[in-house]
Order: structure tokens, then C-alpha cells, then sequence
């Protein structure tokens, strides 16, 4: 598995001193710019916090163990799109610990329901049937479903 | 983190290093960055273990917990013969210069984790989540298990949170990216100590510098993940058993016992890197005449492998919805291993790891080493664990470029510092 180069040679050893040096320095100089970035991020914009849009609706799901999730988008692969699971993992940890059913939303009678086009929203509500409907912003609602489980 | 977690921790790690210390050996800078790793891992299982007997995350109680080992602790380490003298074994302008290269880390590892306060995408959706849960739930806290997608990975950084969390009754941000930057720091230290026991300080300090100069390093280690526990931890056993090898002592193989144990608490990856490392060590006790200290070797591994495994079983019996598929049909599917080929060729040469794959490549092929050389068993370990995951890639359900894309990169992560370890090694030791 191993050539048999003698590995005495202090050349040898010097050579990848010299490599590990460069690549140290190259490193931290390609590090600066991202440095400086990072500083200007913090002197210019403001810290967003995980799931805000969620967060108003945590009082009426105190109690509340399980509750469905729905939005409407659509993914071939929802479990690595990001614009459906970003929403979704956020609203579970905001209003942990009640855990949100995204597979199974129908089965409860809470039901956030996450969607930014607003007809689109309407007409989903109607198909539920009666509801009492919590509304947060960025087209996030909170709806306690009458009847139809 | 809350000051007194962190004290209460750091001061268990110290009588717990002491207590395997002989009395010839003075502190080195292993020892210091190693006592708060090892006491905050023992903290997680202090806190499993109350959770367990009382149904629930209680903080009084696992404060009371706490107070209790130390105390134990304490007056073992005050009846213990060969406890170690409070000497340390290197100069003040040694412990000046590491101490500077780390108020560097702190302050970049500080700034990283100022403008992600609750850590990256992971970090708030799984271990954050996973911890706030727990401390949430009550008596219910078994419901966590339902989805796999929500828990699935051994528990380590979460019960580190909520020790965290213990002296105070609301959960805050502060608590998980104190933990990342604690561990950030304390990888580096850990390097540098680690090869001053082998090769010259300089060689030691350049180390860890290459180590914290990776641009990848610094950034993922604030990001809140369980990677860089399983990166400090792995670096911790592989040290310890090239110790153990090295020079076979009873203690020796319990203290690296007991870190392979709590390296198999951390992840799933590091589960299957305790495991390996530790089948690898005993082969190697068993060819060399040594297997006298198999025995403890393995009853330092069983102390916290079981708590590990009690994770792993609480995740299938409570698991009701199944969101990924293994298919071992899958596993030996040719375009899949291609795929997988170029990701760790581009991975290899990718300036994130500064070429730090390619480096060690060619070390490890122009250096002579006998297979005696307890290195060389750390090169297969590292080995082997890559191909390990090269076959649960291929054998996953899931979108296999996704899963590169986001779990490759991880994979080096966890090995670098045990890579540069074994880089610098090369390198520093005279024939």
C-alpha cells in the first residue's frame, strides 16, 4: 500500500511544511473578505427571528398535542423542497410541543394552514368545512375545524 | 451557557481526567481542553438519566444530580492514590501564544454566531427543536419519536442544551451557540495539545492554525450542529487509543473507553466511528499482546454505549410515521457509486479543505511507516468509516444528489481534525 520512498529527507518533510504553510495563509486570506461581510451583516440589518408568523398563534395551541400542517405549494419531493419544509420546520419550533402533522393534516381538528395567495387560501378553507379561524401575517392561519374529522 | 453549567461541567471533567492521571504526570494542554468536552458529555448523561427515572426534564432535580457526582467525585478524588499534581507540563509563553490564537477563534466564532442566533437551518430545526421539545413536553416527551424526521440521531447536544437551559426557566438562544463556540475553540485546543505530546510546539501550534483556517471550519462549528461535538469527540477517543496503543496502561484504556462511548452519543456518523474504532483497537490489543487491556477498554466503552443504544431503541418503539426508506436493493446500483466517486473526488480538491485530502493522501503514501505505528490504525479507521458511509449513501431512499450535497461535506468535517492530527504527525516525528 505504501511506496517505499524514504521519508528521511528532510527536503521531503520541508516541501509539505512549505505546502501546509501556503495553504494556511491562503486560507486565512480568502477567510477576510467573508470576515468583513459577516461584520457589515451586523452593523446593517437586523437578527430575523425563526418562525415570527407562527409565533402569535402559540397561545391557542398551549394543550393541544397534535395539530395538522398544510400549505399550497406543491413539490414532487416536499421532504427536500425548501419553500415547503423551511415553513413547516419553523412553525415546529415555534409552537413545539405540539407537533405538527404535514403527512396527515386532515386527521385533526387543528390545522395551520400556510399559503401567501389569498384566493387560493379561501377556497382551501371552504373545502374544510366550519371553522373558527385564528389569522397570523404572511399568509399564516390557525383553523379549529367544526365538524368533517 | 449558564456560568455555573459550565463550572459545574468543567470541574467534573477535571476530577474525572485526575482520577485517571498518574501522580508522575503533570496538566498539559490536552488535559485542560479535553476536561470540559469529557464534563459536558457526562452533564448529557446526567440529564438522560434523570429524565429516565422521572418521566420528565426536571431542573432542580438535575442540578441535584449534578451537585451529587461532583460531590462523589470529589472525595473519590481526594481518597484516589495516584491523583495528578496541579503542575503544568508547558511554559508561560506556550500558554500565552495558544491562549492568543484562541481569542482569535473566540472572536470570528463569536461574530458567526452574534448573526445566526439560533444557528443554522438544522441547528433550530432539529437540535434546538429536539432540546426545546424535551424541556417542553413534560411527561409526554416520548411523542418526539413519532416522525423520524423530527429525531432520529442519538441525543448528546440536546441534553446539553437543557442542562444549559437548568438555571434558568426560559429557553434562550445563548445557551446552543455558547455550546458551538465552546466546542469550536476547544477542537482546536484539543489539536494542539494532542500533537505537542508528539511533535514540537511549533508544529503543534501550525496545526491548529491550519485547522481553525479552514474556511468551512469556524462557520459550521457556530452553526449550532452536532458535528462539531462529534468532530472534538472523535479527535479525543482516536488520541486516546494511539495512547492506548502506544503505551498500554489500565487507565489509559478506560479513559478512552469512556470517550468512545460519549463520541457514540453525539450522532449516528460518530455512533458508527465509535464502534469502528473501537472494533480496530481491540484487533489490534489482541495482535500485540495486549489484550489484557481489552477488558477495561470495553467496560469504559459500555458506560456510555448504553445510553446510546437506550436512544436508539426509544427511537424505533416510538416511531409511528416512517418518512425515509432504506433500500438495500438500492445498495448496488452502479450510476450510484459513480455519482458518489465524483463527489469525493471534487470534494477532495475543493479549496474549502484547502486541499487537505489531497495532502493527506500523498502523506500518508510517501511516509514509511511500519504497521506497528499506532497512526496507521487511525489512517484505517478513517478508511474504513468513509467507506462505511459511502454504503449507507448508496443504500439510502432518498435523493442521492441531495444527500451528498448536504451530508458529504459533513462527513469531512467530522474527520478533519483527526486528518490533521495524523497530517502533522507525519510530518513533525523524526525517525
Amino acid at each position: 500500500m505504501f511506496f517505499k520512498i524514504n521519508f528521511n529527507h528532510q527536503s521531503l518533510r520541508s516541501l509539505i511544511l512549505f505546502i501546509v504553510v501556503f495553504l494556511t495563509f491562503f486560507n486565512l486570506f480568502n477567510q477576510l473578505p467573508r470576515l468583513f461581510y459577516f461584520v457589515h451583516i451586523l452593523k446593517t440589518h437586523h437578527v430575523s427571528l425563526i418562525g415570527r408568523e407562527f409565533a402569535p398563534l402559540s397561545p391557542y395551541l398551549k394543550g393541544t398535542p397534535t395539530a395538522g400542517y398544510m400549505t399550497c405549494l406543491h413539490s414532487s419531493n416536499p421532504l427536500i423542497d425548501t419553500a415547503i419544509m423551511g415553513p413547516y420546520q419553523q412553525a415546529q419550533f415555534v409552537l413545539s410541543p405540539t407537533i405538527l402533522d404535514y403527512f396527515h393534516p386532515l386527521d385533526y381538528r387543528a390545522i395551520i394552514y400556510q399559503c401567501p395567495d389569498e384566493p387560493t387560501s379561501k377556497q382551501i378553507h371552504k373545502r374544510l368545512g366550519p371553522y373558527m379561524i385564528f389569522k397570523s401575517f404572511k399568509g399564516v392561519s390557525l383553523l379549529f375545524r367544526m365538524k368533517g374529522l | 451557557m449558564g456560568l455555573f453549567a459550565l463550572l459545574i461541567s468543567s470541574l467534573t471533567g477535571y476530577f474525572v481526567l485526575s482520577f485517571f492521571k498518574n501522580a508522575s504526570e503533570a496538566i498539559d494542554i490536552m488535559d485542560i481542553f479535553s476536561m470540559t468536552g469529557l464534563g459536558l458529555g457526562i452533564s448529557a448523561q446526567i440529564v438522560f438519566y434523570t429524565l429516565l427515572i422521572l418521566g420528565r426534564i426536571d431542573p432542580m432535580a438535575i442540578i441535584q444530580g449534578h451537585l451529587l457526582c461532583l460531590c462523589a467525585l470529589f472525595i473519590l478524588s481526594r481518597y484516589h492514590v495516584s491523583r495528578c499534581r496541579p503542575v503544568f507540563s508547558f511554559t508561560v509563553s506556550q500558554g500565552v501564544s495558544i491562549f492568543l490564537i484562541l481569542c482569535l477563534v473566540l472572536g470570528t466564532a463569536s461574530l458567526m454566531a452574534v448573526i445566526r442566533p439560533w444557528g443554522d437551518w438544522d441547528g433550530w430545526a432539529y437540535w434546538n427543536y429536539h432540546a426545546n421539545f424535551l424541556f417542553k413536553s413534560g411527561s409526554q416527551w416520548q411523542r418526539l419519536f413519532e416522525f423520524n424526521i423530527q429525531a432520529h440521531h442519538p441525543w448528546m447536544l440536546p441534553l446539553m442544551i437543557i442542562w444549559g437551559w437548568s438555571f434558568n426557566p426560559v429557553p434562550q438562544a445563548l445557551v446552543p451557540a455558547v455550546i458551538g463556540i465552546i466546542f469550536t475553540i476547544g477542537t482546536v485546543g484539543l489539536l494542539i495539545g494532542a500533537l505537542k505530546r508528539h511533535v514540537s510546539f511549533f508544529s503543534s501550534v501550525l496545526g491548529g492554525i491550519f485547522l481553525a483556517s479552514i474556511p468551512i471550519y469556524i462557520y459550521h462549528g457556530t452553526s449550532q450542529y452536532a458535528d462539531i461535538l462529534a468532530a472534538y469527540f472523535i479527535l479525543l477517543s482516536s488520541v486516546l487509543a494511539a495512547d492506548l496503543l502506544k503505551a498500554p496502561a489500565v487507565n489509559t484504556a478506560v479513559l478512552a473507553g469512556l470517550c468512545l462511548g460519549l463520541t457514540a452519543c453525539v450522532k449516528d456518523n460518530s455512533l458508527l466511528a465509535s464502534v469502528l474504532l473501537f472494533i480496530l483497537v481491540v484487533i489490534r490489543l489482541y495482535k500485540t499482546g495486549a489484550s489484557i487491556f481489552i477488558r477495561p477498554l470495553s467496560w469504559g466503552f459500555t458506560v456510555f454505549l448504553v445510553s446510546a443504544v437506550l436512544m436508539k431503541i426509544f427511537e424505533i418503539s416510538f416511531l409511528r410515521y416512517n418518512t425515509y426508506d432504506v433500500f438495500l436493493p438500492g445498495l448496488w446500483i452502479w450510476p450510484k457509486w459513480v455519482l458518489i466517486g465524483q463527489f469525493a473526488w471534487a470534494s477532495l480538491s475543493d479549496l474549502n479543505w484547502g486541499g487537505l485530502w489531497l495532502l493527506a493522501m500523498a502523506v500518508l503514501i510517501l511516509r514509511q511507516w511500519s504497521v506497528k505505528e499506532p497512526q496507521c490504525l487511525l489512517a484505517r479507521f478513517i478508511a474504513f468509516f468513509i467507506i462505511f458511509n459511502f454504503f449507507v449513501f448508496a443504500a439510502s431512499g432518498l435523493k442521492l444528489e441531495w444527500l451528498l450535497s448536504v451530508s458529504f461535506n459533513r462527513l469531512l468535517y467530522l474527520l478533519a481534525p483527526t486528518v490533521i492530527f495524523l497530517v502533522f504527525c507525519a510530518i513533525g516525528q523524526r525517525e
